[in-house]
């Protein structure tokens, strides 16, 4: 523990001095004597490295801003523990994160199979937890008391996919997923909005590099497009295997594709013009997120990724759920609060949209969370083309 | 079982193009085993190590990145293949000389060189998994040949590097197959594998012996991990598991130690792996496999074609 | 101390038959071959094993114990235990009868599942039918874990030695992926909300749960205890003399009459029942599986257990089980889950693991703490490695009626390069 308390004041002091100009010495406040700890959990390496890596900086970026000038009475430290993405590290480590006697709340976990494995220990401890990010549409019915969302489900987004699809007009559309949990559930949701129209599902071997089989079904169906339900690490090499079969139909997966690799992987020419759903706002299209985006840039010198701002935001809920706690509080009563503040609270205004959260914990947000993105080669990602109610629309 | 008609046709042709690969690989189980009786669970570690060493010297130093043509396209491929069989030979190599030579040495029994074996594969492939190597995801391999429909077949479009595969397979197997059963190497190679003794008591070096099957072994197999890493377009730390498992299937299916045989169950598994695609669900394209693999095992044991090395 | 060991011993020798009847017939056999090892062995050494392990969780709750403190360090301590029974499982079919299982944790898999379907009311349709208490799950997972054992066993079992490790990997993927396809167990999508058990004792209720998790370990003291007792008394019992017969010299053993086959099958089904109750265990504990729970690597990790803590050792499957989870979680929580030298403590750890197979085969291949009667088929050049390396010849693979095998061909197809010649 001791390295990484060091560590993190050695930050705060970096960003305090950074934030004051090197002329007068930064006023930093003196020492608290008192420490509360948000905890956060998901896989911040691994294989899914990439998707957690982004949800940490948006937790972290909220705990240092707000520590620089802290108006509350105690320091708030971050406390990061790294499954891998492996539920069953995730019951481990969530256990460690419950024994901390100063852990206020988690930002996380950052899958639904982390976040199922988990959420029976933090509801029984009477922590909050708060995933920016595990979107599987079955956490509702596990009835953990202490979850909260702050984005929108699978159910949604795959609705909200099914119909922008449609809006395109085509009348056969290709399902393909990789047999996971996430994908398929999705990809279910997907093909169940389109009804006749679509083809499928085509199940992929997500463990496999070949996927000629599956490729040969779908360029047989002819397909005026295609949608897949997964990661990047499979969509990318599945559209590369596509083209190169001659199929040139377009391609729209998911939040799970959103990844900068995606376009090494495709391939430039495959990648291009690639679209994704996303139940993430781009903070880089919204006027109000402009401070948290540049601030994401400086310090991580790279523009907000996937969930950054619903992590920043969720983690942002539970600083402002702390104001007002007296030091002196036993921690029970601490967490006991930010649960009644999570479950009051009524159009916080965070940076890419409003915050109430239903009985379930869900945010409650519709189709205009779900936002379409496409693969842009000359910028190297995927770039917003904005939320999906407006597309379908116009 | 329905099969989808209209699917044969191009699921034949990309189960014959995936079976080339797998026929490649198994080469280097086929090879071990013919001298040494041994399962080379390593095998896998080190079709990937060939792979990976092409993105590092041909991508990261050489900096070749960019779609070639013409003579340069040729020569770099060559070049790539070259260097994929190379490391992946010196791999194979290594393994011989620190994971199997010790236990020959004393005479440890089979458990040992097969624990030995795992431990390797192991070791080389989360070493490729840190962060100061490939790292977790996959990582984009040198684009330097552009991918371009070289012709269609049976409705089924074959890329130009995917018939480069299957061009490179079939030279590697008429190549392999000659020096086996016509070069002075072969034969001391097909001396061992009928009787060490005999074939010391001729003049045959054992342990030079048993290196060049390594470094034969493992030279097909960098060339297949390199033409797989081109054809798909990324390395990945356990991009050997898979493929290795299959090779390995398809090494028995034809009958392990028979270097024919290696390349007939890469055809078939690679045919059998297609069309249980298109007849049955692709989901279950891997326990068909492997109920595959069992059967031959149980019904017989020496494969299709027996388990002499030499043809 | 006299009277009362002697009652004691008396006692557990009743009891252990009794115990053994869910056993297959060989091994109930075993079980009653006199044995005085009792007295020799001492009850002390158990007595101190139960007492230092019931005063673990103590230790940790007061946070005397450094590192591993609180609920966080009872849990540790609660998965190492149930790893301890999958190495002692799969210390008995690789280390006593010598067969390598590269698909062990299928067994534990299948043991977690059916513990999940019988007593979880969130489980699929089909099987709500009887929602089972999670106790009377316990002894169905065991048995299915065994006839798993037996399934894969009977048709497999005459392969080769390296045969049979692949297929016993490929058996681990067929388990997996046929969970993940399947729809009747929620395929991908796992079972979440697995009750844990409840235990009422004089009027005592003792709820397994969060709030104490130390009752979990108590749970697993006799269960490692149980499985260590069946262990020593099957290796000292005909059948445990049989299986060295059959890993040292297949031939010679089946020659004397050894049933190869049989005891090579019941090295699976033993082996595999210890991994039923760990599965039972880790799912009432963990209350949600899925398929992606149980990767391929869990069970070459637990091999690598085995064979670092030391082949057909008791101690060294303990000792491998702690080195396999306790270290890297202590190694995490010390190094503040930086990387060491480059590693990530975590994947970094497979690859020093998978280091140490080959340098433990080279150096030591007793492994750490070797089995006392440790025998010569790792370690020694002779003829009996020789034999046991035809032995698995499938050509000659029905023993009992292959006496014609001769020195000559024996010698022809040991791992080759065994030099005669420097």
């Amino acid at each position: 523990m001791l390295t990484r308390k060091l560590a993190l004041s050695a930050v705060v002091v970096m960003l305090g001095a950074a934030a004051c100009g090197s002329d007068d010495p930064p006023p930093r406040k003196t020492a608290r004597s008192c420490k509360w700890v948000i905890g956060t959990l998901g896989a911040l390496s691994g294989d899914y490295a990439s998707i957690g890596r982004p949800i940490f900086q948006g937790i972290e970026y909220a705990i240092d801003e707000h520590n620089l000038g802290s108006d509350l009475p105690c320091d708030v430290e971050l406390r990061a523990e790294d499954s891998q993405g492996d539920s069953n590290q995730a019951a481990v480590l969530a256990r460690a994160l419950v024994e901390d006697d100063r852990l206020v709340a988690v930002v996380g976990p950052y899958f639904s199979g982390e976040t199922l494995a988990t959420g029976r220990i933090f509801s029984q401890a009477d922590i909050v937890f708060i995933t920016p990010s595990a979107t599987g549409a079955t956490i509702d019915d596990q009835a953990f008391t202490t979850f909260f969302r702050a984005v929108a489900d699978d159910a949604i987004q795959g609705e909200v996919a099914a119909r922008y699809i449609a809006s395109l007009g085509p009348n056969k559309v290709a399902v393909v997923h990789d047999n996971q949990d996430y994908s398929k559930g999705l990809a279910e949701a997907v093909q169940e909005g389109l009804g006749d129209v679509a083809t499928g599902p085509y199940v992929i071997d997500p463990g496999e590099t070949d996927y000629s089989a599956v490729v040969a079904e779908v360029a047989q169906a002819n397909p005026q497009v295609i949608f897949y339900g997964g990661y990047s690490t499979q969509a990318a090499p599945l559209l590369r295997q596509l083209r190169d079969a001659g199929v040139k139909a377009p391609f729209i997966s998911d939040d799970g594709a959103k990844d900068p690799s995606f376009g090494e992987l495709a391939g430039e020419e495959a990648a291009e013009g690639a679209q994704v759903t996303c139940p993430c706002a781009d903070p880089a299209q919204i006027p109000a997120a402009s401070s948290f985006v540049e601030g994401i840039q400086a310090t991580y010198d790279r523009p907000p990724g996937t969930f950054a701002a619903d992590a920043y935001d969720a983690t942002r809920l539970i600083i402002e759920a702390l104001k007002g706690v007296d030091k002196e509080a036993a921690i029970e009563d601490v967490r006991r609060r930010v649960l009644r503040f999570l479950s009051q609270v009524d159009g916080y205004e965070g940076v890419t949209k409003t915050y109430s959260f239903d009985r379930d914990g869900q945010v409650e947000i519709g189709p205009e969370g779900i936002w379409i993105y496409e693969w842009s080669q000359k910028h190297g990602d995927f770039r917003a083309l904005g939320p999906a109610s407006d597309l379908i629309d116009g | 079982m329905d099969c989808n008609a209209g699917l044969l046709g191009p699921t034949f042709v990309t189960g014959l193009i995936l079976g080339f690969i797998y026929a490649l690989i198994a080469l280097g189980y086929t090879m071990v085993y013919g001298v040494l009786k041994l399962i080379n669970f390593a095998h896998d570690a080190v079709f990937a190590v060939g792979a990976v060493g092409v993105f590092y010297i041909v991508g990261q130093w050489l900096g070749l990145t960019e779609n070639l043509g013409g003579v340069a396209l040729v020569l770099v491929v060559l070049l790539a293949l070259l260097i994929g069989g190379l490391v992946s030979a010196g791999g194979a190599a290594l393994l011989e000389r620190f994971a199997y030579r010790p236990l020959r040495k004393r005479g440890a029994a089979r458990l040992a060189f097969l624990i030995s074996a795992i431990g390797a594969s192991f070791f080389v492939t989360y070493l490729l998994q840190q962060d100061f190597l490939l790292g977790a995801g996959k990582r984009g391999f040198p684009k330097f040949m552009a991918t371009e429909r070289a012709f269609v077949l049976f409705d089924s479009t074959v890329t130009n590097v995917k018939f480069l595969t299957v061009v490179v397979a079939i030279l590697c197997l008429i190549i392999l197959d000659r020096i086996i059963n016509q070069t002075r190497t072969g034969r001391s190679i097909r001396a061992l594998s009928e009787d060490v003794v005999a074939a010391q008591l001729m003049g045959v070096n054992v342990d030079r012996v048993i290196l060049t099957t390594f470094l034969i072994g493992g030279f097909f197999g960098g060339v297949a991990g390199s033409l797989y890493a081109m054809q798909f377009g990324f390395v990945v730390w356990n991009m050997g598991f898979i493929p290795g498992l299959k090779a390995f299937t398809a090494a028995v299916l034809g009958g392990i130690g028979n270097i024919r045989g290696a390349m007939i169950g890469g055809l078939l598994l690679g045919l059998i792996e297609n069309m249980s695609v298109v007849c049955i669900d692709a989901e279950w394209k891997n326990p068909i496999a492997f109920s595959v693999l069992v059967l031959v095992l149980i019904l017989r044991p020496t494969g299709l074609l027996g388990e002499k090395i030499g043809g | 101390m006299t009277a009362n060991n002697r009652t004691f011993t008396d006692f557990l020798n009743e009891s252990a038959p009794r115990l053994a009847k869910a056993l297959p017939e060989g091994a109930l056999k075993a079980m009653n071959v006199p044995y005085r090892g009792w007295q020799r062995m001492g009850l002390l050494r158990y007595l101190v094993a139960i007492i230092v392990m019931a005063s673990l969780p103590i230790l940790m709750d007061k946070d005397i114990i450094p590192v591993l403190n609180g609920s966080f360090g009872i849990n540790i301590l609660f998965i190492t235990g149930y790893w301890i029974l999958l190495t002692l499982g799969l210390s008995v079919v690789v280390g006593l009868a010598g067969l390598l299982d590269l698909g062990y944790v299928a067994f534990f898999m299948l043991g977690a599942y059916t513990t999940a379907l019988m007593t979880d009311s969130g489980s699929p349709e089909q099987f709500h039918i009887v929602v089972w208490p999670t106790w009377a799950a316990l002894p169905f997972a065991v048995i299915v874990s065994m006839a798993a054992g037996l399934l894969i066993g009977a048709p497999t079992l005459r392969l080769r030695g390296d045969y049979l490790a692949i297929v016993t990997l490929g058996f681990h993927e067929i388990v997996r992926q046929a969970a993940s396809n399947l729809a009747i167990v929620n395929a991908s999508r796992g079972i979440a909300a697995i009750p844990s058990p409840e235990f009422n004792l004089f009027g005592l209720n003792f709820e397994f749960g969060l709030d104490n998790e130390y009752y979990w370990w108590f749970l697993l003291i006799p269960a490692i205890l149980g499985a260590v007792i069946m262990i020593k008394r099957l290796d000292h019992s005909r059948v445990g003399r049989y299986w060295t017969a059959i890993r040292e010299d297949e031939v010679a053993a089946a020659a004397m009459g050894v049933p190869v086959v049989k005891m090579k099958l019941w090295a699976f089904v033993i082996g595999a029942s210890t991994s039923g109750v760990a599965g039972w265990i880790y799912a009432v504990n963990i209350s949600y599986i899925a398929p992606n729970s149980f990767p391929l690597l869990q069970s070459i990790l637990v091999l690598c257990a085995v064979v670092i803590g030391g082949l057909g050792s008791i101690s060294g499957a303990v000792l491998g089980a702690v080195l396999i989870t306790t270290l890297p979680e202590v190694v995490r929580q010390l190094s503040d889950q930086q990387k060491i030298f480059g590693f990530d403590p975590e994947t970094g750890r497979i690859a020093i693991f998978g280091l140490a197979l080959i340098v433990v085969m080279i150096y030591r291949p007793g492994g750490l703490l070797a089995a006392r009667r440790r025998r010569t088929e790792l370690s020694e050049a002779g003829l009996s490695d020789a034999v046991s390396g035809t032995a698995d010849e499938p050509t000659t693979s029905d023993h009992s009626t292959s006496d014609t095998t001769t020195i000559d061909e024996v010698i022809d197809d040991r791992p080759a390069g065994e030099d005669h010649t420097h």
